[in-house]
């Protein structure tokens, strides 16, 4: 029989506190631990005793890591974090791009002189002399900051009907007051900073997801990198994304409105940037994959899972298959190796790059193209009469985020995602495409009432001239595969035209006789034309009619409002055009609104002609 | 005493069982000693199964503390940056004999009355030491104190401050 002491099992049994934290509390826990457990050792544990001191040790030993305890546990949440490498991993972690200084923006006009020549009795400037200036052109403002032009600038450029895209002026005429040399006025978009090319020799060593530091900070954007072999690598989110966008000029008749077409191609050479909170200096890190080897494809092989039956094996069991296999390869990427890269970026940006109006002034680098009958000495000529001036100031230049300004965009930035799940996400991501494939104005999205899995995308655009218009077509191919790539499998879009309902609005009212009629019409006009302006109008908004009729009736002077109607306006209309949808407004009034067609949106084009206002 | 056979009936011999009456050691009860503290400077112990030496005289305990309280300064105890008196501080100040005096005993008092409440100040007395032309100050501090509460008074204390550190 085993027996059970008792008392022996309660002498040995030594209760501790794990609840004491703070150096006080664990100096009162060891007190008095030692003085239950341990009372024949030793009593003096005062201040001054060595038996305090002692406990003073423990307690300090037990305060500190209980401080790196808690101090560690901070790290681990972003709000909590301090430590400035925590936070910038919290903060990729999140999905935010870490980036250093913004550069600036800044339209600016560009001028060149070039002679006149006659076409058909037609004075204008000779055609043959326009230069293209291309893009990466340099100006300094008078602070010293350096801007690139973005994109080239065509003087030669004109419409279909042959009237130059350019401002022309004549500057300078002859005795008989015949233009003899004309001024022509592009704007360009530039950017602060400069772009920077860097040639990086890779040994031949093969080093997974190799990585390499540019030597300039506050990297805007990585421009190119290219290789030896003339291998284009593309910047990606993520490694394991294997497409990316790529532009390319539309060639088609709505080529004016939407500019570029765009393409999905594959990504084989790929990499990913990361940039340092601290020091602002970014790292770009390629893939981990051989561009040589068999092993790890560059394009993946879906017929390499297929399962094999060795020997005399007739059967096969329910195997687990991973689908991302049949997607990508291994490889996430190729890391470059034996070769030499050449990287262009873009470098530089801060508060100090936002310069003053008319600031812009002086041309450091002129990159032009001339038709190659130009003679030299003319080329010479214009390139020296350039002028450059920046009407407005420049903007957009921001020194590098703070980590606590880095540490509240991740805490927003966590609810954004890369994929379509809902209408509001739908919506983000269509005006999120670059405006290079084309610009859509209002984006309207119902349900489809044939198919449960299926959206009703309605788009419209806006012509030159700020009217509603029908989306191109090229448009809505862009359009397509950019949402393609963020769609569910499962989901369908269909992207149609919001009807564009056109109307007017007529109404009397009596006004007091010490008013004067005219001003108090104009005054009421006024108002309803800023209530009514597209701007103020989404796909599938009603018109509040009460809201209109407040307007009216609110203005000094108005007795009384006799009658009003709202009335379609479609077609031409005393050379007025508008969109050719017929609307009955009054049949689809409902508790005071006026409900527009579905995926509809309303658009008083002409207020000065489509709001009446008559006066008793 | 020579060891007597008994033979039992059954056969068994009971040689060499028990003792003799005689034989029994009378141990006589041990007052019980509880260690006070532990004595400093840190000596090893007389007995087996001591960490260090102690003491289990509360006042030799109790004065031991205090002149370790005394000889120490500012900063040097851990979690308590006030604990000591302090005095090393005053060894490089050129001041006057009363000065000093005055500066020790308000330090001494201070620190007592924080740390080591049941003593009592009575007096606090110094004395620079003859220098040994060896660039250091020495100092005798003589502090007459009380116990109230273990009925000791008039204890005096003699420490030799010095700035060798």
């Amino acid at each position: 029989m085993s027996s059970f002491n008792l008392k022996k099992s309660l002498l040995q049994k030594k209760e501790r506190s794990y609840l004491n934290r703070d150096f006080d509390s664990l100096r009162a826990e060891l007190f008095r631990y030692s003085t239950t457990y341990y009372p024949d050792k030793i009593q003096d544990y005062g201040d001054a005793s060595l038996g305090g001191m002692f406990n003073d040790l423990t307690a300090y030993v037990g305060d500190v890591m209980s401080f790196y305890m808690d101090h560690q546990f901070n790290e681990l949440n972003l709000e909590t974090a301090v430590e400035p490498n925590n936070i910038e991993r919290h903060v990729r972690l999140a999905g935010v791009k870490i980036t250093g200084a913004s550069p600036a923006l800044c339209n600016v006009d560009f001028y060149v002189k070039v002679e006149a020549e006659v076409v058909n009795g037609v004075y204008r400037p000779k055609r043959d002399y326009l230069p293209i200036i291309r893009s990466r052109t340099k100006l300094q403002s008078n602070n010293g900051t350096i801007f690139e032009l973005l994109d080239d600038l065509d003087f030669s450029k004109a419409d279909r009907n042959g009237k130059l895209y350019a401002d022309v002026s004549v500057v300078l005429t002859d005795n008989a007051g015949k233009p003899r040399t004309f001024s022509l006025k592009l704007t360009g978009l530039c950017t602060s900073g400069e772009t920077i090319e860097e040639n990086i020799t890779v040994s031949s060593e093969f080093i997974p997801f190799r990585s390499i530091t540019l030597s300039r900070s506050n990297v805007s954007e990585i421009t190119r990198i290219v290789d030896t072999d003339l291998n284009e690598y593309y910047e990606v989110e993520a490694l394991s994304n294997d497409v990316v966008y790529k532009k390319v000029a539309n060639t088609t008749s709505d080529s004016e409105t939407v500019p570029d077409n765009l393409y999905i191609i594959p990504a084989p050479y790929r990499f990913i940037t990361r940039t340092s909170i601290n020091s602002s200096i970014t790292t770009i890190v390629f893939g981990s994959g051989r561009a040589d080897s068999t092993d790890d494809d560059i394009i993946p092989d879906p017929s390499e899972i297929a399962l094999p039956l060795y020997g005399d094996r007739k059967t096969f069991s329910r195997v687990a298959i991973d689908p991302n296999s049949l997607l990508s390869t291994n490889s996430l990427g190729v890391s470059p190796t034996n070769t030499t890269l050449t990287i262009t970026y873009r470098a530089g940006g801060g508060l100090n790059h936002n310069v003053a109006p008319r600031t812009l002034r002086s041309v450091v680098s002129l990159l032009t193209s001339f038709n190659q009958s130009v003679p030299a000495g003319k080329i010479a000529q214009i390139r020296s009469n350039l002028e450059v001036n920046n009407p407005e100031a420049a903007s957009g230049g921001e020194n590098a985020p703070t980590l606590d300004e880095f540490r509240a965009i991740a805490l927003n930035y966590k609810n954004s995602q890369s994929r379509i799940v809902t209408k509001p996400d739908l919506i983000a991501r269509v005006y999120s495409m670059p405006p290079n494939f084309g610009r859509v104005y209002r984006v309207g999205v119902r349900s489809n009432p044939t198919n449960p899995l299926s959206s009703l995308l309605y788009i419209i655009s806006r012509d030159a001239d700020g009217y509603l218009t029908v989306s191109p077509d090229s448009l809505k191919r862009n359009l397509a595969k950019y949402l393609n790539e963020f769609r569910l499998t499962s989901d369908a879009v269909d992207i149609l035209d919001s009807p564009v309902v056109n109307y007017k609005f007529n109404y009397t009212v009596a006004i007091a006789d010490n008013v004067d009629k005219t001003t108090t019409l104009g005054k009421i006009n006024q108002s309803i034309s800023n209530y009514l302006r597209t701007k103020n109008f989404q796909i599938d908004q009603p018109i509040v009619i009460s809201d209109i009729l407040n307007l009216i009736l609110n203005q000094d002077g108005i007795v009384s409002l006799e009658n009003y109607n709202f009335r379609n306006l479609r077609d031409t209309v005393k050379d007025r055009k508008y969109s050719s949808v017929a609307y009955n407004l009054r049949q689809h009034t409902m508790r005071g609104m006026i409900q527009p067609p579905p995926g509809g949106i309303f658009e008083l084009k002409y207020p000065e002609y489509d709001i009446i206002g008559n006066a008793v | 005493m020579a060891n007597s056979t008994t033979i039992t009936p059954q056969g068994r011999t009971f040689k060499g069982a028990g003792g003799a009456l005689t034989a029994r050691v009378s141990n006589p009860p041990q007052p019980i000693v509880t260690p006070f503290s532990i004595v400093t400077p840190l000596q090893f112990p007389n007995k087996t199964g001591d960490t260090f030496k102690t003491t289990s005289d509360v006042i030799e305990g109790v004065i031991d503390d205090f002149k370790n309280m005394i000889l120490t300064n500012y900063g040097e105890r851990l979690a308590k940056p006030d604990f000591g008196a302090n005095l090393r501080s005053l060894l490089t100040e050129r001041i006057s004999q009363d000065d000093w005096d005055n500066k020790a005993s308000a330090a001494i008092k201070s620190t007592t009355e924080k740390y080591m409440p049941a003593i009592t100040i009575q007096s606090v007395n110094t004395s620079p030491l003859p220098s040994k032309n060896d660039g250091f100050a020495r100092v005798n501090v003589s502090v007459i104190f009380a116990i109230p509460s273990l009925g000791v008074q008039d204890r005096r204390v003699n420490i030799t401050l010095t700035n060798v550190s």
